[in-house]
C-alpha cells in the first residue's frame, strides 16, 4: 500500500522541487536586491555626511581667510584648500578630495557683508551624482575702527537755533540726534547724516514738557521729563527720524519732578533722582522690557544722582553727596542694589559730582567748578576703586566721555572759553591736550562720543556741534 | 520504515526555513541600518546648516552693533536656507555685549552664545560657545 502511494506522488515531488527552487530563487533575488538597496542607502548616507562636512569645511575656511582681511574673499566661485603654511586659501574654481568636489561661491551684499554658498558634489552609481549646499554669511566685524588724534579736534559742522531753547542732553540713533530741551517741546531731532550741516527734522514731534535727559536702546527712545505725573517715557523710534508721538509707556517716579539722569548700565536702565528724605535716589528698570517700565529695584542715598555708568556688576554714580562724590553700588542683584561702604568714594575736596563716563577699565568723574574737579578711577576690578588720578578742568564738568582706545577723555564744561576740553587719559598726569570753544563763547551742556564714526557731538544751550579728530591716527593705537 | 524515510525532507525544509529567516533578518537589519544612516546623514546636514544660520545671526549682530552701539537685537531673520533668531543683545555701550542666536533648519536648531569684550576699536571676543539653552539672554 505505501509503495503505491509513493509512486503516485513522484511527479508532485518534482513539481514541488521546481516550485521550491523558484520560490527560493525569488527570495534570493529579493533578498539580494534589498541587500543592495540597504548597502546603497548606507553608502548614500556616508557620501552625504562627507559632503556636508566638506561644505562646512569650505565655509570654515572662508571665515578663516576673512580673519586675514575681508578683501581676501573676492566675489566668485572658488576652491578652498589648505595652503603650504597650513592655513586655508582660495585656489582654483573648486577642489576635489575623497571623491567629493567642493566649490565656494562668494557674493557681495555690501562692502562689509558677503554671502557664502558651499556646494559639495560626488559621483553616485554609474551615471548619477549627489550634491548638497550649505549657505552662510560673513561680515567685516574684524575691521579695526580707527581713532584719530583728538589732540587736534576740528569742527565739522553745527546747527544753531535762535533764542534760548536750553538743550540739556543728547542721544544718537544712526544718523538722528535726539536733543533734550528743558521746556516744551522737550525734544528736537537733528539729521546728522551730513555732519558738516546738521539740520532739524521731524519738527512736529513734541514731548509736550521739558526733558532732563534722553537715552536710546534699540528702537526705543527714553526721555526723562519734568512731567510730575509721568517723568519717564518710552517712545517707539523704529523709524528713527519719525518717532511715534504717543509714548509706548510712562512711569511716575515717586515725588514730583525728581528725575535727573538716565543711562544704561549692563541690562539695566538706571534713573538718577534728586535726594529726598524718604524717596529713593536710584531706580533700576529692566532694559530688556521694550513695552513697559519694569522696576527691578531702587536705592536710597544721601545725595542727588546726576549721572550713572556701570562696569560689570557695579554701578558708578556722580552724586551730590560730598562725602561720596563717586557713588558705588553693587547691582549684581538688581532687586537689591547695595551701596559700597560709605556709599562710595570720597574724592579730594567737596565738589558735587555732575557727570560720569565708564569706558573699559576707566571711570571719569566730572565735578562742579573747583580744584581737581576731574577724577579718573581704575574700575577694572569693579567695586570700590582706589587711588584715583586728578585733573584740573575749567568750569563745572557737566558731561564726560572717552573714546574706546582709552587714550583721550572729553570734558563738556560750563565754560565759555573751554566748552570742550580733551585730556590725555593714557598719560598718568592727565594733561589737557586740546580745548574748543565756540566763537560766541557759550558753555557746553552735554557731549556724546560716537565710536562708530569717531565723532564728538557737543551741545550748548542752543546749538549742536559736530567735531572730529585730527587726521593723524591716535597716538595710542 | 517508508514513512520514516518520507520525513527526511523536513530536515532540509527546516534548514531552508531557518536560513531564510536568518537571511530575512539580515536583510531587514541592513535595510533598517541603511534607513537610519540616511536619517543621520540628513540630520547632520540640517544640523550644519542650522549652525551656519546661527553664525549668520551672530555675524549680522556684530555688524549692527558696530554701525549702532545701541542696537538691541531681538530680531528674526529669514535666510535662503532656513532662519535664525537673535535674542535681545545684552550689555550697554562698548564693553561686555552678549549675543544669543539660534539657527533653524527644518526643525533642527543650534544655539550660540557669544560675549564680546569690546566693540570698538577692535571687536574682541571673550567667548563663543554652543549651548543647549540660553543662559545669558532673556
Amino acid at each position: 500500500m505505501p509503495r503505491i502511494l509513493l509512486r503516485a506522488r513522484r511527479g508532485f515531488l518534482i513539481l514541488e522541487a521546481v516550485l521550491a527552487i523558484g520560490i527560493f530563487t525569488i527570495f534570493l533575488a529579493a533578498s539580494g536586491g534589498l541587500l543592495l538597496q540597504g548597502q546603497e542607502r548606507t553608502s548614500w548616507a556616508g557620501d552625504r555626511v562627507r559632503g556636508a562636512y566638506a561644505a562646512f569645511s569650505a565655509l570654515e575656511g572662508a571665515r578663516s581667510i576673512r580673519s586675514g582681511g575681508f578683501s581676501s574673499l573676492p566675489a566668485g566661485t572658488h576652491g578652498v584648500v589648505l595652503g603650504p603654511s597650513g592655513s586655508w586659501i582660495l585656489a582654483g574654481s573648486g577642489n576635489t578630495a575623497n571623491n567629493i568636489t567642493t566649490t565656494l561661491t562668494i557674493a557681495d551684499v555690501e562692502s562689509n557683508h558677503k554671502t557664502l554658498r558651499a556646494e559639495a558634489s560626488w559621483p553616485r552609481g554609474a551615471d548619477g551624482s549627489g550634491s548638497l549646499v550649505l549657505e552662510g554669511e560673513v561680515t567685516d566685524w574684524r575691521e579695526v575702527h580707527g581713532v584719530g588724534d583728538w589732540s587736534q579736534p576740528q569742527l565739522l559742522g553745527s546747527a544753531e537755533l535762535g533764542g534760548q531753547p536750553a538743550f540739556t542732553s543728547l542721544a544718537l540713533k544712526g544718523t538722528i540726534a535726539y536733543v533734550g530741551v528743558a521746556s516744551d517741546p522737550g525734544l528736537l531731532l537733528f539729521d546728522v547724516s551730513d555732519p558738516s550741516s546738521p539740520s532739524r527734522t521731524s519738527t512736529s514731534f513734541t514731548v509736550g514738557v521739558g526733558a532732563h535727559a534722553v537715552a536710546v536702546r534699540g528702537d526705543r527712545l527714553y526721555v526723562l521729563t519734568d512731567d510730575t505725573a509721568a517723568e519717564l517715557r518710552m517712545y517707539n523710534i523704529t523709524t528713527p527720524a519719525s518717532p511715534v508721538l504717543t509714548p509706548i509707556a510712562s512711569y511716575n517716579l515717586p515725588g514730583s519732578d525728581r528725575g535727573l539722569s538716565l543711562s544704561f548700565g549692563g541690562n539695566l536702565l538706571i534713573v538718577g533722582a534728586k535726594a529726598d528724605a524718604t524717596e529713593q535716589q536710584m531706580y533700576l528698570f529692566d532694559a530688556f522690557d521694550t513695552s513697559a517700565f519694569t522696576l527691578l529695584g531702587s536705592l536710597h542715598g544721601s545725595g542727588d544722582v546726576y549721572a550713572a555708568g556701570s562696569h560689570g556688576t557695579t554701578a558708578y554714580l556722580a552724586t551730590g553727596n560730598v562725602a561720596a562724590e563717586l557713588g558705588v553700588v553693587g547691582i549684581s542683584s538688581p532687586a537689591l542694589p547695595v551701596f559700597a561702604s560709605g556709599e562710595g568714594y570720597n574724592v579730594t575736596g567737596s565738589l558735587t559730582g555732575l557727570s560720569i563716563a565708564v569706558t573699559g577699565s576707566s571711570a571719569v568723574l566730572g565735578q562742579a567748578k573747583g580744584m581737581s574737579n576731574v577724577v579718573v578711577f581704575d574700575v577694572s576690578a569693579g567695586g570700590m576703586p582706589s587711588a584715583p588720578r586728578y585733573h584740573q578742568g575749567s568750569g563745572s564738568i557737566v558731561g564726560v566721555g572717552s573714546e574706546p582706545s582709552g587714550c583721550f577723555a572729553f570734558l563738556a564744561a560750563a565754560s565759555g572759553h573751554k566748552a570742550l576740553q580733551v585730556v590725555r587719559l593714557s598719560d598718568p598726569s592727565l594733561p589737557e591736550v586740546a580745548s574748543y570753544s565756540a566763537s560766541s563763547l557759550v558753555p557746553a551742556t552735554a557731549l556724546l562720543y560716537d565710536p562708530g564714526e569717531d565723532r564728538l557731538y557737543l551741545l550748548t544751550a542752543s546749538s549742536l556741534r559736530v567735531l572730529r579728530s585730527g587726521t593723524s591716527p591716535s597716538p595710542c593705537l | 520504515m517508508n514513512i520514516l524515510r518520507s520525513r527526511d525532507g523536513y530536515v532540509l525544509l527546516i534548514s531552508v526555513l531557518a536560513i531564510g529567516l536568518i537571511a530575512s533578518s539580515t536583510v531587514a537589519s541592513l535595510l533598517l541600518l541603511g534607513g537610519a544612516s540616511e536619517k543621520t546623514a540628513w540630520s547632520t546636514s540640517l544640523s550644519l546648516q542650522a549652525m551656519e544660520n546661527a553664525r549668520t545671526c551672530v555675524e549680522r549682530a556684530f555688524l549692527e552693533l558696530r554701525a549702532d552701539p545701541t542696537y538691541a537685537g531681538d530680531a528674526s531673520l529669514t535666510l535662503p536656507n532656513g532662519s535664525c533668531e537673535l535674542r535681545p543683545v545684552g550689555g550697554t555701550g562698548n564693553d561686555t555685549r552678549t549675543i544669543c542666536a539660534s539657527g533653524e533648519k527644518m526643525g533642527v536648531t543650534r544655539r550660540l552664545e557669544v560675549q564680546a569684550a569690546t566693540i570698538f576699536p577692535r571687536l574682541e571676543i571673550d567667548f563663543w560657545r554652543e549651548v543647549a539653552s540660553f543662559t545669558l539672554c532673556p
